[in-house]
């Protein structure tokens, strides 16, 4: 599994590197995949709205009424029923390459197996909708769809009556319809609400919507196909005839040619087989986790940074128990906290310049990579520093490997995740012997915790707690984040090299 | 909005791509359920086939030994025989299947629904069935000579009231 995971991380970011150079400023769509899913909803559902108005739900007249829609309503009608079958089509896009995505980055095991089990059930409630959507048409396609569905039912044990002499000789009955269209139109996009609600409910911040470039670019396509192709039905349904050639929509039609060929077991072990492999990925194997964040209350202020901070919603107050006049006091709950380190960045009591001559001791801290840790490998670090240009590197271990940066003029210190870096500590590096900070890390949007590279950046452009204080020399400390792509990792060496060459020594 | 040539252009190969992929993939390639000059049999009825055994009469000596509350006068086996159908064009067989009837104890009325393809053009079209445990012969037999069209959809249903089967 590891060697998948590399080969298709390598894929990823091989890509990603091309999409940075035309996508720049957070703008990349792979770094917002479930927030253009989500995007690709809204216009299923606002169009979905509008064609519905003309549509009839009934057998004699659903025909004739999309038929209305796609050649005399064209204008609008029309483009909206192209739209609502694109955007459904762009959604399946963008589910699967968010789902690889998160596999091959690794983000699916571990604390965060959670939103990977909910999201793999999406999948069928997003296909089985399209699939009910093109039923309602009753087309030549409908009709062949329903039948082939009928064939997948009856296949399953224990059904006891056929589901596919329903669809015979065009025998189908309104109440059947009825009962589709209330499938498709309320039952699944209410269930599949429910799912994505639960999809995102162990993280916090979610990304509901994508930036507005992104939506507007990818809008302006959908439109352009819906002018340039717009969706037709087939030849509507005729007794006595079966059809010859169909036109699928394979994002959601792909099963019904390869049941008609291998037969409904085939296709029903085919996909229970890849969505319970999918399911069980998480623990094949599952990931080893460092010991979660522990807060130690004589240190906490009970500010709630901590608790605000938290990608993954572990942290929350509650009322204070140790007797002390601030009123909450933050608790982790081990179930959600990845230890990623971000709360212990937060935290204000996490500066270096506290406790100089006692084990240093912050509200928040990981057990197995406390402040005072980082303190003494920055100290011991510090000390080893030679030459001219001497500068500190911090880096995430999920961006690019920072160790192979070391040289007697450069330090690095690796963090679980740049947002772990109290603003405090470059501070104290500067005045301890380095003439520069370069922090490094996941690229901008991009992070493997989600939101550390952000707050970062914020905190060390002041507009986030806890601020670097003004007092640090801005030109001595630089941000550069690269993905760990093979096309990435020179550009963090001339960017270091740049640096020291523009850096002074220290007074 | 891009800001160099570069850019534009990298945004318009992805929005392109983005475009490709729908455009192509949401209508094609096309599917050819049926060959062209094909035809379709569905082979659609519902029908309940005979007991395996015929009903015994027990005997009073028989019955004696049964507990009071099951002494029926007749034992009869619930198991039905399994449906074995034949489809021949032009006296050349085209499809055998044989359908157990559903039910723990193969005792319920059994769904049958099977399709083929046929050459269109004018042919003989046999449909034959045997419903009850015996080693050969058929019980329903139905044939018809017509010009089956290309993309004609023929359906073969089993009409309980008049005991046989229908060729439409």
């Amino acid at each position: 599994m590891d060697a998948v995971r590399k080969i298709g991380n390598h894929v990823i970011l091989s890509l990603e590197l091309w999409f940075n150079k035309g996508f720049p400023h957070r703008l990349n769509p792979f770094y917002h995949l479930g927030s253009l899913t989500f995007f690709f909803f809204w216009i299923v559902l606002v169009s979905g709205i509008y064609v519905f108005i003309f549509f009839e739900t009934n057998v004699a007249g659903s025909y004739p009424s999309v038929e209305y829609m796609t050649h005399d309503q064209w204008w609008m009608a029309g483009i909206m029923r192209s739209l609502h079958r694109y955007a459904s089509d762009a959604a399946v896009i963008s589910i699967f390459i968010h789902m690889f995505r998160e596999l091959f980055r690794d983000r699916y095991r571990g604390v965060r197996w959670f939103s990977w089990f909910t999201g793999v059930p999406t999948l069928w409630l997003v296909v089985i909708l399209g699939i009910t959507g093109y039923w309602l048409v009753w087309d030549q396609l409908a009709q062949y769809v329903a039948l082939a569905t009928a064939e997948m039912v009856d296949w399953i044990p224990g059904i006891p009556s056929a589901m596919v002499f329903n669809f015979l000789d065009n025998q189908i009955t309104d109440r059947f319809f009825t009962l589709m269209a209330f499938l498709h139109l309320l039952g699944l996009p209410v269930a599949l609400v429910f799912l994505l609600w639960t999809h995102v409910s162990r993280i916090s911040q979610v990304d509901f919507n994508p930036p507005r470039p992104l939506a507007i670019g990818a809008f302006l396509t959908l439109l352009a196909l819906s002018l340039l192709k717009p969706a037709v039905s087939h030849a509507p349904v005729q007794a006595g005839h079966s059809p010859v050639v169909l036109n699928l929509d394979w994002f959601y039609l792909n099963i019904y040619p390869l049941m008609d060929k291998m037969g409904p077991g085939f296709a029903w072990s085919l996909s229970i087989g890849f969505t319970t492999l999918l399911m069980l990925l998480p623990w094949l194997p599952p990931k080893k986790e460092q010991p979660c964040a522990e807060v130690e209350l004589t240190q906490c202020s009970g500010c709630g940074q901590c608790a605000r901070d938290c990608p993954y919603g572990a942290i929350s107050m509650r009322k204070r128990t140790d007797g002390k006049k601030a009123e909450f006091e933050p608790t982790v709950n081990p179930t959600l906290c990845t230890a990623c380190g971000i709360c212990s960045g937060s935290c204000v009591s996490s500066s270096p310049f506290r406790m100089a001559n006692a084990t240093l001791k912050s509200g928040i801290e990981m057990p197995w990579f406390t402040m005072d840790a980082l303190r003494q490998e920055v100290q011991s670090k510090l000390k080893a520093l030679t030459g001219q240009g001497r500068v500190m590197v911090f880096g995430c271990e999920h961006g690019v490997d920072v160790t192979t940066l070391g040289r007697p003029e450069v330090a690095v210190v690796a963090l679980p995740c740049s947002g772990m870096l109290p603003p405090s500590m470059l501070d104290y590096v500067l005045k301890n012997g380095a003439d520069g900070v370069l922090v490094t890390g996941c690229r901008d949007g991009d992070c493997y915790h989600r939101c550390g590279n952000t707050w970062t950046e914020q905190r060390l452009a002041g507009e986030r707690e806890p601020k670097i204080l003004k007092r640090v020399d801005r030109a001595r400390v630089v941000e550069f984040r690269i993905s760990d792509s093979s096309g990435e990792r020179a550009a963090l060496n001339q960017r270091l090299d740049a640096f020291r060459r523009s850096l002074q020594p220290s007074a | 909005m891009p800001r160099s040539i570069e850019q534009f252009l990298i945004q318009l190969t992805a929005y392109a791509m983005f475009f490709g992929v729908i455009f192509y993939l949401s209508t094609a390639p096309a599917y050819h359920y049926l060959k062209p000059g094909q035809a379709e049999v569905k082979l659609a009825f519902k029908h309940t086939s005979l007991r395996e055994q015929e009903c015994h009469q027990r005997s009073a000596e028989e019955l004696q030994k049964l507990p009071p509350n099951m002494r029926r006068p007749q034992d009869c086996p619930r198991k039905r025989a399994p449906i074995y159908i034949e489809l021949l064009l032009d006296d050349q067989y085209l499809a055998t299947r044989t359908f157990i009837p559903p039910g723990l104890s193969q005792d319920m009325a059994t769904h049958i629904f099977a399709k083929f393809t046929l050459p269109a053009g004018r042919h003989k079209l046999t449909v034959r069935m045997r419903d009850r445990v015996r080693p050969e012969g058929f019980d329903y037999v139905e044939e018809v000579m017509r010009d089956w069209i290309p993309g004609q959809g023929i359906l073969i249903s089993f009409d309980e009231s008049k005991d046989g089967f229908e060729i439409n």
